[in-house]
């Protein structure tokens, strides 16, 4: 039996070390976030007086300047959060939604067709700096420039092409016996749509959506280039700390928590879905 | 000669058990099923046997040598599936020959040996046909030949004839089974369909929730089964169990059977001393369909009159439904026309095809 | 009482002809069973029933009622078809009571209906329950319940068991045709198994490459197959086929060469037209109707060579070879000669099958 048990240790080590790998600087994060200014540059894990105050400060930043003597004023992070809220949940909604809908006519219409699927994600391979002063110049023209509906329309275009593949793989896994059983009983095939399809998919959407959030959440490119002051998002905002306003790592770890809190808590809160969306395939 | 010993398996996926102490052996050449229920156990069982499931008890012995470590392709085995395993982009012959190129075989070895089996397969005009395209039967044909020409020590097949419409899986099993015999190969059989593994092996392994209930030949386990399951899961129709209970009257013992009035005189038979042991108390008399006697005149040796409720037609014979009580008993006969639903008729169970359980699953006597 | 009348019903898909001038008759409350091989049309006919497909010609009567372009979700039919409609997202009150959600019937009514069916079929403990725990019996039922609940006109039934343990078959067909008969519901059932067929079918169609090879009770179709086709595919084990000569010795008996392994005669039940006489037959035999045996001959009798016994139970499925020919035979006799060596074959000479060489007929004399 040593031999067994000599695999397993190895085993433990190996993702021990990994996990560290992957969650010491979050920890480190973690605990930065309530270390106060003269503990910002220490070396040790724990802060030896824990306190809020960076998470004060990230909303009323007026309070840096007389401390540090900074020199470039930060807003509260408000704003930016509110506006991450929104533009992302949006754009996730609505990404799930056509790509839902397209899938369904991709799956069991055929149309769009293989190629025209392929085609939504040829655009993904392409880098997306290549893209950035094209959309610039339009939404300048467009006057969409700085604008909640510009980043909206932007994010959902780009991530609706994901939530159509992930949904098709889903929606093709239904059998369509099950839909035109439920014709023959009567439904109208937008019923059979959302009284059949729908609801079996439910993990499918949850996945998508979790993903798509994800990918949009930390979007930082397009954000920086199209938004000013109104729509500016919170990866924007936090960009803002790095550098130009003097090293203010406390805040900075703030921001990092309260940024990661919103996927962490939907993340927890669908886990069961996700579980069946891992176990999908298994229709008798 | 052994070419396969299991001992002692056992696996578990977390709380479930799904192999408990399995062990059995399979000779050289022999034909071994394991045969049993969805969820028993046996393709677990197999699969550990194949290396594709590491046991966590027990030891997998192949022609002497312990393979329970090792994987897969070190095990010397071969393994067919129900979705078989056919690659559909190449034509029949590169199937074939694709595991003897991984094993570097010399080219001319090959062809030689992919000739070989393709005629013993039917597969010989098939040969450069891309295999995608062809139907069922023939891909499974190729999937047999591809384990086979491995030369194995062990063939594995996993429920391989379950996706096959019936007259092709009748046919199927003769091949099989024929083609098993010239080859001399030994064979590991994992099939939940009992008429199958009774038409195909030398030895069954009956299983029920992780456990072997029974090993022996086809007649073995059909004429003797040691519990009630083994009896009820072999054999088509379906075994009629009755309870009944062991009483005497004058000095003979006779079975009451529960429920109603009927009587089955066991005369003076040899195995007295099995049965005092019994005495007074509840037994399962099993008695198979197609051993039941039914006339429409009552004569001697017949033990009670039914009416028959229901008869089920197939083909060269008849299942009639004889009402007992709350249920009925099941004979099986020969087409007959003087037989109507309604018809009152005279039952006799032959006393040697009895077969009697005690009430917590054991056998006693036949 | 004819329930549902179909004539003339053709439908081609491309190039490829599935279904050829269908034509049958279906009486209430009746188990009509529609078997042949995969391939052979039988579910583009069942969709083509319930209104899902349709067909390029002919039409559909349900009592009396002409229902050929009515969309399906008016013909009032159930349907079980080969991935049956239990969602495993809801529970098997939920799944049951779907299409009559659809139909908009007050709540207390449906749960009424609901609860009534699942009585019926013995599932009421599997209504709070999810289908990703019931086993495949439950889950059968639980997709007939629902094509049951809106008391459907007819019930159509695609290969139904086709997912079950072989032992669950068994038990499920029983319990079918005891369901069916207290219900009175009509049903249209398909299958790939002949078997299977005839053992639930109150009256069997064959259906073979798209057209109606023959209609009747089980037993008709069975002991009296009009063609070499239907002989064939009714036979598991597979029918021995072989090629014969016959040659007219008087007004009553003809003699009957088989192959030249052996010379039966039979006695005519009626005389043979002119044609036959002096003509190449083709000779089906079924296996249960050879006789093995190990001691000597005598009359009907040849010598052949054993070549695999297999058992069965109570029956052994032999194979024997004579003159380069595997024939098969049913035997209920404990053989106790090892393979290769000889036994003797025995014909019942009213018990085979003749079929003319050319049209598949069956030849009745």
């Amino acid at each position: 039996m040593s031999q067994k048990f000599i695999s397993k240790l190895t085993r433990y080590l190996v993702i021990i070390v990994f996990l560290s790998w992957v969650l010491i600087p979050v920890l480190w994060m973690v605990t930065l976030a309530f270390k106060s200014y003269p503990e910002w540059r220490v070396a040790y894990f724990f802060p030896k007086e824990p306190t809020f105050m960076n998470f004060i400060l990230i909303f009323e930043p007026k309070q840096i300047v007389g401390m540090m003597g900074a020199t470039a004023l930060v807003d509260p992070v408000t704003l930016p959060f509110i506006n991450s809220l929104l533009v992302v949940g949006t754009s996730t909604v609505l990404s799930v939604m056509i790509g839902f809908f397209t899938a369904y006519g991709a799956s069991r219409y055929n149309s769009p067709g293989p190629f025209s699927l392929f085609f939504t994600l040829l655009t993904r391979m392409l880098p997306p700096a290549t893209f950035v002063t094209p959309i610039m110049v339009y939404y300048s023209n467009l006057k969409l420039l700085d604008s909640h509906l510009g980043l909206v329309m932007l994010y959902s275009a780009v991530t609706v092409t994901y939530g159509i593949w992930i949904l098709k793989g889903f929606i093709d896994q239904v059998p369509i016996e099950w839909e035109q059983a439920a014709l023959l009983e009567g439904a109208s095939h937008l019923r059979v749509v959302f009284r059949v399809t729908l609801p079996i998919v439910k993990s499918g959407l949850v996945v998508s959506g979790l993903f798509i959030f994800l990918l949009n959440w930390a979007e930082l490119l397009f954000a920086l280039v199209l938004t000013n002051v109104q729509a500016v998002t919170l990866p924007v905002h936090i960009s803002k700390y790095v550098g130009a306003v003097g090293q203010l790592y406390g805040p900075q770890a703030a921001l990092g928590i309260l940024s990661s809190l919103i996927p962490v808590i939907i993340g927890y809160l669908i886990q069961k879905h996700l579980v069946t969306a891992f176990t999908f395939g298994m229709v008798r | 000669m052994n070419k396969l010993i299991v001992e002692n398996l056992t696996k578990r996926f977390g709380d479930l058990v799904a192999v408990k102490n399995v062990s059995f052996n399979v000779k050289e050449g022999e034909f071994f099923s394991l045969l049993g229920p969805s969820g028993c156990g046996k393709t677990t069982t197999l699969r550990c046997i194949a290396g594709l499931e590491t046991p966590d008890e027990g030891r997998i012995i192949i022609k002497d040598r312990d393979v329970t470590r090792l994987p897969p392709q070190e095990r010397g085995v071969s393994l067919v599936f129900q979705e078989f395993a056919v690659f559909p982009h190449m034509t029949v012959y590169e199937n074939l020959a694709f595991g003897l190129k991984v094993r570097k075989t010399p080219k001319e070895e090959i062809k030689k040996k992919v000739l070989e089996i393709a005629e013993i397969l039917n597969l010989k005009e098939s040969l450069s046909k891309i295999a995608g395209r062809l139907g069922l039967s023939e891909k499974q044909r190729i999937a047999l030949g591809r384990s086979i020409i491995v030369e194995p020590e062990i063939l594995l097949l996993d429920e391989p004839l379950t996706l096959v419409d019936a007259k092709v899986k009748e046919a199927m099993r003769r091949e099989l089974r024929r083609l098993q015999r010239d080859l001399k190969i030994t064979i590991l059989y994992v099939t939940h369909d009992q008429l199958e593994a009774m038409m195909m092996s030398d030895r069954i392994a009956v299983m029920d929730a992780g456990r072997i209930l029974q090993i022996g030949t086809p007649t073995e386990i059909y004429e003797d089964p040691k519990k009630v399951f083994v009896a009820r899961f072999i054999g088509s129709p379906t075994i009629n169990l009755l309870e009944s209970k062991l009483i005497t009257e004058k000095d003979e013992y006779a079975l009451l059977i529960k429920d109603t009035e009927v009587k089955i005189h066991l005369g003076n038979t040899s195995e007295r001393n099995v049965l005092s042991k019994h005495s007074g108390r509840e037994l399962i008399v099993g008695i198979r369909p197609e051993d039941i006697d039914i006339s429409k005149e009552l004569e001697p040796g017949y033990h009670f009159s039914s009416t028959i409720e229901f008869i089920e037609m197939m083909g060269e014979r008849m299942e009639v439904y004889l009402k007992l009580n709350e249920g009925y008993i099941r004979a099986l006969t020969p087409l007959r026309t003087d037989l109507k639903e309604g018809n009152r008729v005279y039952v006799r169970i032959p006393l040697s095809k009895i077969l009697l359980f005690e009430a917590g699953t054991e056998e006693r006597i036949l | 009482m004819v329930y549902l009348e179909v004539k003339n019903i053709s439908k081609k898909f491309g190039e490829v002809t599935v279904l050829r001038n269908i034509s049958f008759e279906v009486n209430q409350g009746e188990i009509f069973a529609i078997a042949g091989p995969p391939g052979a049309g039988k579910t583009t006919l069942l969709k083509i029933l319930a209104g899902l497909i349709n067909p390029d010609e002919g039409v559909i009567y349900l009592e009396g009622r002409n229902i050929t372009g009515i969309s399906p979700s008016e013909r009032n039919i159930g349907m079980v078809f080969e991935m049956p409609p239990v969602y495993p997202d809801r529970t098997g009150f939920e799944n049951i009571a779907f299409p009559l959600r659809l139909q908009k019937l007050p709540k207390d009514k449906i749960e009424k209906r609901v609860y009534e069916i699942a009585e019926l079929l013995g599932i009421k403990h599997l209504l709070n329950r999810i289908p990703t725990t019931y086993s495949g019996g439950e889950y059968q039922r639980v997709a007939l319940a629902r094509a049951l609940v809106r008391n459907p006109r007819i019930l159509l039934l695609d290969e139904p068991l086709r997912n079950l343990d072989a032992k669950i078959q068994e038990s499920m067909r029983s319990w079918l045709k005891r369901i069916q008969r207290e219900l009175k519901t009509t049903v249209i059932y398909s299958t790939h198994d002949p078997l299977d067929a005839m053992a639930i079918g109150d009256r069997v169609s064959i259906l073979i490459d798209g057209s109606i090879k023959q209609l009747g009770s089980p037993t008709e179709v069975y002991s009296s197959p009009v063609s070499l086709e239907v002989a064939e595919y009714t036979s598991i084990p597979a029918l021995n086929i072989l090629k014969g000569k016959i040659r007219e010795v008087d007004q009553n008996l003809v003699e009957i060469d088989i192959n030249g392994i052996l010379r039966i005669r039979k006695k005519l039940i009626k005389p043979i037209t002119r044609e036959f006489r002096e003509k190449e037959v083709i000779i089906g035999i079924r296996p249960r109707e050879i006789d093995i045996s190990e001691v000597g001959p005598s009359e009907n009798t040849v010598v052949c060579k054993l070549v695999l016994v297999q058992t069965i139970g109570s029956e052994n499925l032999i194979t024997v070879e004579i003159d380069r020919y595997l024939l098969r035979a049913l035997s209920k006799k404990k053989l106790t000669l090892t393979e290769g060596s000889n036994i003797f074959l025995t014909l019942n000479p009213d018990r085979i099958y003749l079929f003319d060489p050319e049209t598949g007929a069956a030849l009745y004399f």
